[in-house]
C-alpha cells in the first residue's frame, strides 16, 4: 500500500475516533456503543498500519484478493448494526406506544 | 354482562356525534349493559372539543398512534374496568350499530369468541366497497384459510366483538397497523371459535378512508406477510 495513502487514511480514522469519544462526552452516544465503533476503528487502524495480517488471513480463507475479503467482512458488520438498530427502534416503538396508552388512560380518570 | 363499544376516532367531528347518538337510541337488552367510548387517536381537527362539550365517554390519547395502538387502548380500558365483551365500531359512523344484539348474542350464548360483522355473507350490506377492494379482501380470505383452514369472507371490517379471553390478548399484543386481517389468524390459532354474521355497513358520508388506493398494495403485501408469521409464530406459541 502506498505510504501517502496510508498516512491519510490513519488521519481519518483517528478523526473518527476523536468525535467518537467527543459524542460520548456529549452524552449523545452510550459508551458500550461507543465501544463497537472504537473497536472496529480500532482494528482498522492496525490493518492499515500491518497490511500483511489481511493477505495472510484471505489467503487462509481463500480469498483471491485481500480487500475482496474487507468489503465482504464490512458488509455484513454494516448489516448487522443496521438490523440492531432496526429491533431497537422497535422496542423503542412499544414502550412508547404503551406509555401514550397509560397516560392518557391515567388522565381520562381524572 | 358488562359490554363496551369501542369507538376509535381520528379527524371524525362530523361523524362521530352521528356514532354516539346512534348508540344512545339503541334500545338496551336486558341481558348486558352496554357502555361506550371513543378513543380519540390525537385527532387534528375539533373532534376533541366535540367530545368534551357533548360529555361523551372518550380518552385522548396524548399522541397520534394510529389504528391498532388506538383500538388497542380501548381493549387495555376494558380490560381494567372488567369489561366482559368489547364492540368495535368505527368512528367514521360507517357500521349500522343496532345489528350490535346480533354480534354479542352468540358470544353470550357461548357460540364463540369472536363475532365479525360481515358485508358480504348477505346482500343486507348494499355498500360492498370497490371492484378492486373486494378483490384484496378475497384474497386475503384465500391467506387465511390456507394458514388456519377457517373461512371468513370480511377479512377487514372493523365491526367485530370479542369475548373477555380475546379482551386479554388484545390488551397485550395488537398489531400497529391494518390490524384485522392480522388478529384473526392469532385468534383463530389459538384455538377460539370465530363466527361471521351478516350486518348493514353505509358508504362514509363525511372524510376519507385511511386506505388510499396508492397505498393499497403496499398495504397488501405487508399484511399477508404478517399473516403467514403470524401463523408460524403461533404454531410455535402452542
Amino acid at each position: 500500500m502506498d505510504i501517502k495513502l496510508r498516512i491519510f487514511l490513519i488521519i481519518i480514522l483517528l478523526v473518527g475516533l476523536y468525535m467518537i469519544f467527543r459524542t460520548i462526552k456529549k452524552k449523545n452516544l452510550q459508551i458500550k456503543y461507543g465501544m463497537y465503533w472504537t473497536l472496529i476503528f480500532g482494528i482498522m487502524l492496525i490493518l492499515i498500519i500491518f497490511p500483511n495480517i489481511i493477505e495472510s488471513i484471505a489467503k487462509f480463507c481463500g480469498f483471491k484478493e485481500a480487500p475482496n475479503m474487507l468489503f465482504l467482512l464490512a458488509i455484513f458488520i454494516l448489516f448487522y448494526i443496521v438490523f440492531r438498530i432496526y429491533t431497537t427502534i422497535s422496542k423503542l416503538q412499544e414502550i412508547n406506544k404503551s406509555l401514550v396508552q397509560e397516560l392518557s388512560i391515567l388522565k381520562k380518570n381524572k | 354482562m358488562k359490554v363496551l363499544v369501542i369507538i376509535p376516532a381520528y379527524n371524525e367531528e362530523e361523524n362521530i356525534l352521528d356514532v354516539c347518538h346512534n348508540l344512545d337510541n339503541l334500545n338496551k337488552e336486558k341481558e348486558y349493559d352496554l357502555d361506550y367510548i371513543v378513543i380519540n387517536d390525537g385527532s387534528i381537527d375539533d373532534t376533541k372539543n366535540i367530545l368534551e362539550k357533548n360529555k361523551i365517554n372518550h380518552i385522548n390519547l396524548v399522541h397520534n398512534l394510529g389504528i391498532g395502538g388506538c383500538v388497542q387502548t380501548g381493549y387495555l380500558y376494558a380490560l381494567k374496568n372488567n369489561y366482559d365483551i368489547a364492540i368495535q365500531v368505527d368512528g367514521d359512523n360507517q357500521h349500522d350499530v343496532s345489528y350490535i344484539k346480533d354480534l354479542v348474542m352468540p358470544i353470550i350464548n357461548g357460540e364463540c369468541s369472536m363475532c365479525i360483522g360481515s358485508r358480504y355473507i348477505s346482500d343486507l350490506s348494499e355498500f360492498k366497497s370497490t371492484k378492486l377492494r373486494q378483490l384484496g379482501i378475497k384474497f386475503l380470505s384465500l391467506v387465511l384459510k390456507i394458514t388456519t383452514k377457517v373461512k371468513i369472507y370480511d377479512m377487514t371490517s372493523g365491526f367485530r366483538a370479542v369475548n373477555k379471553d380475546i379482551i386479554a390478548i388484545f390488551a397485550h399484543d395488537y398489531p400497529n397497523d391494518y390490524p384485522e386481517p392480522e388478529t384473526l389468524v392469532t385468534v383463530i390459532k389459538r384455538g377460539y371459535q370465530v363466527k361471521e354474521i351478516p350486518v348493514k355497513m353505509r358508504e362514509r358520508l363525511h372524510g376519507k378512508s385511511s386506505i388510499t388506493p396508492l397505498k393499497s398494495i403496499y398495504y397488501m403485501l405487508k399484511v399477508s406477510y404478517a399473516m403467514v408469521v403470524r401463523s408460524i409464530l403461533e404454531r410455535k406459541h402452542r
